[in-house]
């Protein structure tokens, strides 16, 4: 059993059945909804409908006939779907949807919040879709995207009026759109009253299958555009975590990079310096910029970040940035091309019955073995780009002579002979010897302030055999060549204790009285301990088994 | 490496962008013909809808109906078409579409601009050694 419905189309009266009513009055909406933004939309709409009639008549066979869906469904294959010809019409009638569009969570739809849908409406993409991403996010990310669910919940606004309703779907909130809204719901409510009321049981096998293949189409429908979607998405999260993280660490660098300075590369001035490690920076970031515009591109249409001048702006700084990256870098480098180096040789006032004491300069008396110095940002780039430090290194060898003598060559790397010459010329080197006692200083200075890093002082302390000498800790830094000893201590462990130059290599005097205990462990194959002899401040101690 | 791939295909994503749109061309070009093809059918006498369908069916012009109604509409908005209402016997009033004088000098216009596209098209493509 079916109702039949009385329609006026075009002037002219039809009996058309229930179903193929509900067809016909979707596709005229289709219709009214694809032509909203052409000029004379009324008139088309009319046309149409006095084209259908037209139709309508031909198939009409008497005048008790009764238009079913098939019926409809001719006529709408030979007008077509309105995708067919409206999107023909796209160009003169820009789509101003994705701009238009607010994002909201549905109170109509939704499980837990609405986000899911709210989200669905603004990309356009099936709330089914989101649910399943969500889900998977969460699953993946082992629940941290719970919080970002939660997030969303929080930030994102119920849209709660119809003209917020409106928005979220990207339709113009204007009088006929909420109208029009507020009929839908109450329509809706209506016909899920009327539902109940009427053929419930009739043909709902038919419905629910076609319910069902109208889901299949919804779910793959959209699957190029979600992947399109996903994608932005993705380069947005990796724009934006990249550009946070490099502008995180560039701050970092800057006001807390006393360790390892960024402005420390090369001898040749801070400007060019501080240029060197910005083209680095936006040789990094810009791309991500570029990346992250694309990612706002795809999600929200043709919308552009920056503008074309803005683009090509970006794209200018960025190729100038290689290009000063790649100019100062190679100047640098040729800069560095000339090393000139002077041996100087001090034969110093000690005889073999004497103890040569060795020290650095400005040593903390109180506690050697420390070191304490305060690290300012800034202040201490300036500083020691003033003070123009050079690299020292002692080395202390065996002296090919009866006598004991300090070797000094200092070095400097320059892009000619007479730069370099110059350079090692300008170096001063502190040092003194008084009361048996040698000082070294720990920096090597430069007057010409261009240069930071490639001068280098080698210090080579020569001792004759049978020399005693003391090595104070505190040329620990210093000390960087492998000192040749009898007990093979490392080089920073060698201050602090009396050595004598022995036939190759320095032998300790007092080691021994620091080593406090003697040991002995006898073990049999079982590893039972037979014998157990100790030595210490304690007296002897001897176990047996 | 990744990143310089990455911002020359940003940059030159515009011009594929608009590669793309060549949908967009064609259905334009089509929309250009038809409007002519329409005038020209309406210019010989004066036709109710049906006809004109029908006339551009049979000249496999449109596959769906739907196309032409926006068309016509256009025209008319244009000042390139006018329209009268006669009653029709077997059905609802029809509407008779006639050709206005802007019409025809516009029509005119347009068959001198497709004569020369036409000839210029056969040339170009008659001296393409990969045809």
């Amino acid at each position: 059993m079916n109702k039949t419905i009385n329609i006026n189309l075009a002037s002219t009266f039809f009996h058309i059945d229930e179903s193929a009513y509900k067809k016909l009055k979707a596709y005229l909406n289709s219709l009214e909804k694809g032509f909203n933004k052409t000029q004379g939309k009324e008139e088309i709409l009319k046309d149409i409908e006095a084209r259908i009639a037209e139709l309508f008549q031909e198939i009409k066979t008497n005048s008790e006939y009764v238009i079913n869906e098939t019926d409809v469904d001719k006529v709408i294959s030979i007008l077509g779907q309105p995708e067919d010809f409206i999107s023909e019409e796209e160009d003169e009638t820009p789509n101003f949807e994705a701009s238009h569009k607010k994002l909201f969570r549905d109170p109509d739809d939704k499980y837990i919040a609405g986000v899911a849908s709210g989200v669905g409406y603004y990309f356009g993409i099936d709330s089914s879709w989101i649910r399943l991403l969500w889900i998977l996010l969460i699953l993946f990310s082992g629940g941290s995207f719970i919080v970002i669910y939660i997030l969303f919940w929080i930030l994102v606004p119920v849209a709660k009026t119809t003209a917020e309703k409106l928005k979220m779907k990207g339709e113009p909130v204007n009088i006929s759109t909420i109208e029009k809204k507020i009929k839908e719901e109450f329509e809706d409510v209506s016909s899920k009253i009327k539902d109940i009321d009427y053929d419930k049981a009739s043909n709902s096998v038919k419905k629910k299958s076609k319910a069902f293949f109208q889901i299949v189409e919804n779910f793959l429908k959209p699957i190029p555009k979600i992947i399109f979607k996903i994608l932005g998405v993705l380069f947005l999260i990796v724009s934006i975590s990249s550009i946070i993280g490099l502008l995180i660490g560039g701050l970092i660098l800057l006001f807390f990079g006393t360790v390892v300075w960024p402005f420390h590369f090369f001898d040749i001035g801070i400007a060019p310096n501080i240029i060197w490690v910005l083209s680095i920076f936006l040789f990094l970031l810009i791309p991500f910029l570029f990346l992250f515009s694309m990612g706002v591109r795809i999600i929200r249409g043709h919308s552009s970040t920056f503008g074309t001048v803005g683009r090509f702006v970006l794209l200018g700084i960025w190729i100038i940035s290689i290009l000063s990256f790649t100019f100062i870098s190679s100047n640098a480098i040729r800069n560095q091309r000339v090393t000139a180096s002077k041996k100087e040789v001090h034969t110093l006032p000690i005889t073999l019955n004497d103890t040569i004491y060795v020290s650095a300069f400005d040593s903390n008396l109180k506690s050697p073995e420390w070191e304490f110095k305060k690290s300012r940002p800034f202040s201490d780039l300036f500083n020691e780009i003033q003070d123009n430090k050079g690299a020292v290194s002692l080395a202390i060898q065996k002296s090919n002579d009866s006598k004991t003598f300090l070797q000094m060559k200092a070095s400097a790397k320059s892009h000619n002979k007479e730069k370099a010459k110059d350079i090692v010329e300008s170096l001063k080197y502190d040092w003194s010897m008084e009361n048996k006692t040698l000082f070294l200083r720990k920096v090597l200075l430069a007057e010409n302030k261009a240069i930071i890093n490639t001068k280098e002082m080698n210090l080579s302390l020569q001792l004759a055999e049978g020399q005693v000498i003391y090595i104070n800790k505190n040329l620990k830094t210093l000390l960087s060549h492998p000192i040749k000893n009898d007990h093979g201590f490392r080089t920073h462990e060698v201050g602090g204790y009396f050595w004598k130059m022995g036939s190759e290599s320095l032998e300790c005097l007092n080691c021994e009285e620091n080593e406090s205990k003697l040991k002995l462990h006898y073990q049999d194959s079982m590893g039972k301990e037979k014998l157990h002899l100790e030595v210490d401040e304690n007296g002897i101690q001897l176990k047996t088994k | 490496m990744l990143y310089i791939v990455l911002s020359f295909i940003y940059i030159f994503a515009i011009p594929i962008n608009e590669l793309m749109k060549i949908e967009n061309t064609t259905a334009q070009m089509r929309k250009g013909i038809l409007e002519f093809c329409i005038l020209s059918l309406i210019s010989g006498r004066d036709l109710y809808t049906s006809e004109i369908l029908e006339s551009l069916k049979k000249g496999k012009m449109v596959v769906v109906e739907g196309t032409v109604y926006p068309l016509l509409t256009r025209l008319k908005n244009a000042d390139l078409l006018q329209y009268r209402w006669e009653e029709s016997t077997s059905g609802p009033p029809r509407k008779y579409y006639s050709i206005t004088s802007k019409g025809e000098s516009f029509l005119s216009e347009l068959k001198q601009v497709w004569n020369e596209l036409n000839k210029a098209v056969k040339n170009i493509t008659k001296n393409n050694p990969n045809e």
